[in-house]
């Protein structure tokens, strides 16, 4: 086994960049999804590496072995790079048996008869699908067609497990328990996979490692934890959960990434963050509405406003609220329901300083993100 | 699994998928070209093209723009594709409606009567309509013992004008239907609810969003009409009126080679006209337009109760039917089974079986009926596997040539039939060694295939459009090539459609003559070339009884077809 290397990667459909200067590699055994809301040129990569586009510029390499160099013309078809794909809507062919579907790429490799049979067993087991063999993909449930789709993309054991969104025809009951097996696989096969989806939830509970786009541009990579705890710009932040974001400029800059941020009211607020920053510099705080936290009483401290429910919705599991506060007003989310004035505490660890729009890692102001 | 190895075939098989694609192209091109290059090139001809005089040269476009006969000949074309294409245009959309939209009584019986004429020739319609409403007609004579005079002439633009717009009903029908369909009836029930009566809806909301639908329907309709041959042969000949087709035709049998020229040029500006027809016909609907499936939501649009007038209704749609349908085909069987049909005559007493004897005693006859057969059978087999390949490749591949194989492809829509047979016969002629193939069916077959791609791409394409490119991808990267995937799974899930559109050749090549008249010599005869002939010596009876044969074999297809193939034709 060996690492994917995807390097310059652009990709225009009519004039349109679909895909601008994606970079990124996945290490031998790893998982890393491509997250993005639709149009963000995930699907395009991911089509790029399976072979079904020829991108404009970039190379695509796995190990040693070009796939795609478009410098020196070299491209391979998509039945010359050994690449296991498992599509959205599934694509079992309607007219062949589970089986048959199973030995379509087995056969396509010369395996011998006796060894199909075997792998088969082996992949069927392995997907607690056993005793399948002779349905039709009609007779199969939701779930259990999906299973079969990623068999036949395991069965000749590819060098790359590609995965379209092959969660998102499922039902939310059933995504939730497919996400804890397809997790629990991974593992157990250490496969290396690419994994595409616009659901960030399900992006967070998969991977080793997300990969997150907007605009045919890769907005940051990192650990599910990394990308959402220090998301590096307001694009991320937002897209992996809705943010509160108060714009405002660098006071002073402490140790350990503690940064005071003079708002735009003239409050100064305590918050860390990882970029580079310099005194002076317009900056947005994010700040998630589950970390904000109410106090009835307690020191005034430098992190603490005061706030005024304006209007509340019941969800559930919790309450969310639009505090109106001396900042602006801000989203909440508590377990409590709230009533008339509180305190509220903003964790300094929880406000993420970002650069405003307009730097180096502009993802679109946070007003145009999607929340 | 040894990676190595997987490369090296894919790369094998990478040769094998270019050389297809490339031979399908090249002969889809070779199809098309091969009846349009000798034509363009006889028309700068001062002589035929196969003789060494010949001069580069305007001349036959000047004579025949200067002949006042082709002027009188392009103003009845006009006037009677005009026409036709209005009655079409009436005469479907209202069965469109009434069969969709109301509560009238029999409609889904009435749909399939309208739409039948899709499967009967042009040549025995036109012939049947004789039978009944010509100037020795059964109901002619009739009415003219009744009333004392003449009431209606069919041999006239105006009766031409009548039967093309019943022949080409279907056309504007089943794009109407189709439509109706589709589309959601929420819209007509948003205008019941802000007050619009049905009447109104009908007239403001149905109809304009019918738009589409009628333009298609009725630009079809104007081009088929400008370039039929049948019903300008036998219902205006008689009485002297050309239309383009039968212009040609004359000029053709009659002038014979001295009129190459004249024939070529003539062709070459119809051609031009029709291909600025279909051309706009694209524009107007973008091309991906046309292959829009039929089967949509099932949502059932609520009926208009008709009441009263649905009765009404229903025996005006019957009487239409029976009058333009049902009684001149009646009318042609009894013809085939007399010795003279007349209504002062009583049938059963002179009934007959020699028009079928006569038919089947000839040795050039039976092999008509036999060679029409084999075309349907076997050509219309190739044809249809040979359509798929061209929409596979055009819809289905990363062939560098798609697009242009495409247009190609759908050109011959453009290309009047009784042109398609002049171009071959000429190509036959001028290259050497192929002058042989006229004698046999093959040359025949190609004509047919050239001619009726596009038909066959019309059944194939909503089938492949329908099916979800990832089933293709799926088989890719699990490992086959194209071809093998091809192979592998898109014909076989195209089974259904591949069937319904054998179907639809068989029937087509079965009852095809215009590309024939020109091209057919001893030998290879069909059906169609066949009752030309005997119509044309004034064989009434055994034209008839050949007549009948065509429609025997078709329905039986039709019926084999469903038992057999599971096939359901809508057209």
């Amino acid at each position: 086994m060996a690492e994917l290397v995807v390097e310059g990667l652009r990709k225009r459909f009519d004039g349109v960049l679909a895909v601008d200067a994606v970079s990124f590699t996945v290490r031998d055994g790893e998982f890393v999804t491509l997250l993005g809301p639709s149009g963000c040129g995930k699907s395009t990569t991911l089509n790029c590496i399976a072979g079904f586009e020829v991108p404009d510029e970039g190379t695509i390499k796995f190990g040693d072995r070009i796939l795609t160099d478009t410098r020196r013309k070299i491209f391979l078809r998509p039945e010359a790079r050994n690449i296991g794909m498992v599509f959205q809507s599934y694509a079992l062919w309607p007219h062949m048996t589970v089986f048959e579907n199973l030995a379509f790429g087995l056969r396509m490799r010369r395996v011998p008869q006796v060894e199909i049979r075997r792998r088969i067993q082996w992949v069927l087991s392995l997907l607690q699908l056993e005793g399948f063999e002779r349905r039709y993909p009609h007779q199969l449930s939701g779930g259990q067609q999906q299973r079969i789709a990623l068999a036949r993309a395991l069965v000749y054991e590819p060098s790359i497990l590609l995965l379209d969104e092959p969660l998102s025809n499922l039902d939310a009951k059933l995504r939730e328990q497919a996400r804890f097996w397809l997790r629990e696989l991974q593992q157990r096969l250490r496969m290396t996979a690419i994994y595409v989806t616009h659901d960030q939830a399900e992006a967070l509970a998969l991977s080793d490692r997300v990969v997150v786009m907007n605009r045919g541009r890769i907005m940051a990579i990192g650990t599910p934890r990394e990308i959402y705890e220090l998301p590096p710009n307001p694009f991320v932040a937002d897209f992996m959960g809705s943010c509160n974001f108060l714009h405002g400029h660098i006071e002073t800059i402490g140790e350990a990434n503690r940064i005071t941020v003079k708002l735009h009211t003239g409050k100064l607020v305590q918050a860390s963050g990882l970029n580079q920053f310099s005194p002076g510099q317009p900056v947005i705080v994010a700040v998630r509405p589950q970390r904000v936290r109410i106090r009835t009483d307690g020191p005034k401290e430098m992190n603490t406003l005061p706030g005024k429910v304006e209007s509340g919705l019941y969800l559930g599991a919790s309450f969310q609220y639009i505090l109106e506060t001396p900042v602006g007003s801000l989203r909440v989310e508590t377990a409590e329901p709230l009533q008339g004035e509180v305190t509220l505490y903003l964790p300094p660890e929880c406000c993420i300083v970002l650069p405003a729009s307009g730097s180096e890692n502009d993802g679109g102001s946070p007003a145009d993100a999607p929340t | 699994m040894e990676v190595a190895a997987i490369v090296q075939r894919a790369e094998r098989a990478a040769v094998a998928d270019r050389l297809f694609q490339g031979l399908v192209a090249l002969i889809t091109i070779f199809l098309v070209a091969l009846p349009l290059v000798p034509i363009v090139y006889q028309s700068f001809l001062s002589s035929p093209l196969y003789e060494p005089s010949r001069a580069l040269t305007l001349s036959n476009y000047l004579r025949l723009l200067q002949n006042p006969e082709f002027r009188e000949v392009l103003s009845n074309t006009l006037v009677f594709a005009i026409a036709t294409t209005a009655l079409g245009l009436v005469f479907g959309t209202t069965l469109a409606i009434l069969v969709m939209r109301t509560d009238m009584p029999g409609r889904t019986y009435l749909a399939r009567l309208v739409i039948s004429p899709l499967f009967l020739s042009p040549l025995v319609i036109a012939l049947a309509w004789t039978v009944i409403f010509g100037p020795q007609g059964y109901l002619t004579q009739l009415f003219r013992s009744l009333a004392g005079r003449d009431l209606w002439n069919l041999y006239s633009l105006g009766g031409m004008a009548v039967l093309g717009g019943v022949y080409y009903a279907p056309y504007t029908y089943l794009y109407a239907s189709g439509s109706l369909a589709l589309s959601d009836p929420a819209v007509e029930d948003a205008a019941r609810i802000v007050g619009a009566g049905p009447l109104r809806t009908l007239w403001w909301v149905t109809l304009p969003l019918l738009r589409p639908a009628l333009l298609h329907s009725g630009l079809l309709t104007f081009i088929t009409a400008a370039e039929v041959l049948s019903i300008p042969l036998v219902l205006g000949t008689p009485v002297g009126i050309e239309l383009f087709s039968s212009f040609l035709y004359k000029l053709g049998i009659v002038g014979g080679t001295t009129e190459y020229g004249m024939i070529a040029a003539a062709s070459v500006l119809m051609l031009v006209f029709l291909t600025f027809l279909i051309a706009l016909q694209e524009r107007l609907l973008g091309a991906r337009r046309r292959f829009v499936t039929m089967t949509g939501r099932a949502t059932r649009a609520r009926l208009l109760s008709l009441g009263r007038i649905g009765w009404a209704a229903a025996a005006s749609c019957w009487l239409y039917v029976l009058l333009a349908i049902i009684l001149p085909l009646v009318g042609i069987v009894a013809q085939s089974f007399t010795a003279f049909l007349s209504p002062f005559m009583n049938p059963l007493a002179v009934t007959t079986l020699d028009h079928y004897r006569l038919i089947f005693g000839h040795p050039s006859y039976v092999r008509s009926i036999f060679n029409s057969f084999l075309i349907a059978f076997a050509g219309g087999a190739v044809g249809i596997l040979f359509t798929a390949f061209v929409t596979l490749v055009a819809f289905r591949s990363d062939f560098s040539l798609r697009r242009l194989l495409l247009y190609v492809a759908l050109y011959p829509r453009a290309i009047p039939g009784i042109i398609v047979g002049i171009g071959f016969l000429w190509t036959f002629l001028l290259l050497p060694g192929l002058g042989t193939l006229r004698n046999t069916i093959l040359g025949l077959t190609l004509a047919f295939i050239t001619r009726y791609i596009p038909y066959g791409f019309g059944a194939v394409t909503p089938a492949v459009f329908r099916i979800t490119e990832e089933m293709d991808r799926a088989a890719r990267v699990v490992g086959a090539s194209w071809i093998t995937t091809i192979r592998n799974v898109l014909l076989p899930l195209l089974r259904e459609a591949l069937f319904g559109g054998y179907a639809l050749l068989f029937i087509t090549f079965l009852k095809e003559y215009a590309s024939a008249v020109f091209l057919f010599a001893r030998g290879s005869e069909v059906i169609g070339t066949t009752m030309i002939e005997l119509w044309r010596q004034g064989d009434s009876g055994p034209v008839s009884a050949l007549a009948v044969v065509q429609v025997a074999l078709t329905v039986l297809w039709l019926g084999l077809a469903r038992g057999l193939l599971g096939v359901k034709l809508h057209g």
